[in-house]
């Protein structure tokens, strides 16, 4: 239910394991599938957000808080007080904090990103992911995917021969 | 639900693939964070992914993702071909630091565009034409950089992208005489970049113009007919923008800014390209943000008089000194008479201005005399800031 708290517009968020969570409008607008319901009056009521339980979306939820354009009293923007620089540091090491989880948590943030539509946290957990994939040798990338290896070895041969021009 | 996995064994925790498990788009998200040889190096992962990269959504060629240069070529070639056909380009990047000859740029650029690319980035130094461009109905920002431009290049780019919204053009050279008059185009940045000849900025929709250091000859740049320009930024930096002084097209420089709202003209002290393009320029009639550098403390702070006298409606006045002098200009204006006389209809008065700031170095002797220029013609408040 939208309601007012202290002049700002609330929004309600439903996961489909029951949880409600009740939001900022300008919180929930960081997701641009929300922020277009919104726009096209479908959130008069509860949101329900399918497919991501209530344990993702309070994250999604913390992330989104952390980066919404903060306003001041007088309706400046934040960075006016504040140099851009700094605030953009802050928010780097808050999200390295933040996107420190385990993998199928963050295979989970990258579904709901995706669906929500919010770029920064998309960019954030796919970042994640190659980071800690790249340097790594086959077998080790493989592993750390849990990804079964179901090629022959003639098979692998030929692969690497067709792709030959994109190996230094 | 999940619970943290209780053996941390390496590698395999829950023996589920939860990545592969991703839809086709979003593990093309995930991949394009890798370097481009990379994403076409996945296919060994699993059958999964054999394919995935034949149908990612961006191109990225990157002389950096070699050791050996030789290589690039032909990485892009094979790239381009044996990618899916079918799949629209939202992007392509071409990095390739006189690495490739120009007609195989030409032709990797062509490629995007057929293949509706959206986003097109090339930095290249290499010489580009006509053969890189096909008509577009896709093509909405384009950066280039470090490129040298023919004109075949522009006459494309204007008549055959309908929905070309940005170009950014950064150290580019531009030969022969060129226009950009785009009918789509909102926004253009030129940032140091070399007109050999001239260059006229006619766009009928541009929103936002920004010309940064050009290197020419003065008089080589002309604005007009932007009846849509909300800001324009026009900074002149180098000696080099006199390295000789005769002109191609005139002083109409700043013709074409009349209706932008907020305007920044920064050059060093004097400067007289915008002296001369204020002689021809019509009233600034929309303005209502300036800001001016040195030059306008010419000849007794005649270009800014000048320019307040064409500016009826301006609010806010803004001047970022530096302290900076162009030594050309200076020989040059050795020859004219050291007061350039008042506005034809006197200094008048501008009770519209609220707000006047100077932004300004610590010891800048010349403050005061500004500041008495202004109180003359302002009751404004006036704001200084040293640093």
């Amino acid at each position: 239910m939208a309601t007012r708290e202290a002049g700002k517009k609330m929004i309600m968020l439903k996961s489909p394991d029951g949880m409600e969570f009740e939001v900022e409008e300008a919180v929930a607008m960081e997701s641009q599938t929300i922020r277009k319901m919104i726009e096209d009056d479908c959130a008069d009521t509860a949101i329900l957000i399918p497919n991501i339980n209530s344990k993702i979306l309070s994250r999604v939820i913390e992330y989104c808080n952390k980066h919404v354009p903060t306003t001041g009293a007088t309706g400046a923007a934040a960075s006016d007080t504040v140099a851009p620089a700094a605030l953009a540091e802050d928010l780097k090491i808050w999200d390295a904090e933040f996107i420190k989880v385990n993998r199928a948590t963050r295979f989970n943030l990258i579904q709901a990103a995706s669906y929500l539509n919010i770029k920064g946290l998309l960019d954030l957990t796919s970042q994640t992911t190659i980071d800690t994939i790249s340097d790594n040798s086959l077998e080790e990338i493989r592993s750390f995917l849990s990804t079964k290896n179901d090629y022959l070895p003639e098979e692998e041969q030929t692969i690497r021969r067709e792709n030959q021009w994109a190996f230094q | 639900m999940s619970t943290r996995s209780s053996k941390r064994a390496r590698g395999a925790s829950d023996g589920v693939d939860r990545l592969s498990s991703l839809p086709n788009d979003l593990l093309h998200r995930v991949m394009s964070f890798l370097p481009m040889p990379e994403v076409v190096r996945t296919s060994l992962l699993s059958p999964r992914w054999r394919y995935l990269w034949v149908s990612t959504p961006y191109i990225r060629i990157d002389h950096q993702d070699f050791m050996d240069d030789s290589k690039l070529k032909n990485f892009g070639n094979r790239l381009l071909l044996l990618r899916d056909g079918a799949t629209s380009l939202d992007e392509a990047r071409i990095s390739a630091h006189n690495v490739v000859d120009g007609t195989t740029c030409c032709e990797w650029i062509r490629h995007a565009i057929m293949h509706k690319v959206r986003l097109l980035h090339v930095s290249a130094y290499a010489r580009l034409d006509s053969t890189a461009m096909f008509p577009s109905q896709h093509l909405k920002i384009v950066r280039l950089k470090s490129n040298l431009l023919k004109h075949g290049f522009f006459r494309q780019l204007n008549c055959d992208c309908s929905v070309l919204e940005h170009l950014e053009l950064e150290g580019c050279g531009l030969s022969d005489v060129n226009e950009i008059s785009s009918r789509s185009l909102k926004v253009l940045h030129i940032i140091r970049c070399h007109i050999v000849k001239g260059l006229v900025i006619c766009a009928s929709n541009l929103t936002h113009l920004s010309i940064v250091e050009p290197r020419c000859r003065s008089g080589a740049i002309v604005t007009r007919d932007l009846p849509s320009l909300v800001t324009a930024s026009v900074s002149l930096r180098f000696d080099e923008f006199h390295y000789k002084e005769n002109t191609m097209l005139g002083h109409g420089l700043l013709d074409g800014l009349s209706h932008a709202t907020t305007l920044q003209l920064h050059a060093p002290l004097p400067e007289l390209a915008l002296e001369r393009g204020l002689r021809t320029c019509p009233v600034f009639s929309n303005l209502t943000s300036l800001v001016l550098g040195d030059w306008c403390m010419a000849a007794d702070f005649y270009p800014l008089r000048h320019i307040l006298h064409r500016s009826p409606k301006l609010k806010e006045l803004s001047f970022n000194l530096e302290m900076e002098e162009c030594r050309k200009c200076k020989e040059l204006e050795s020859a004219l008479p050291s007061s350039r006389g008042a506005p034809s209809s006197g200094a008048g008065s501008h009770p519209c201005i609220e707000r006047i700031k100077i932004h300004c170095q610590k010891e800048d002797p010349r403050v005061g005399a500004l500041v008495q220029a202004l109180l003359l013609v302002s009751d404004a408040e006036i704001g200084i800031e040293r640093r």
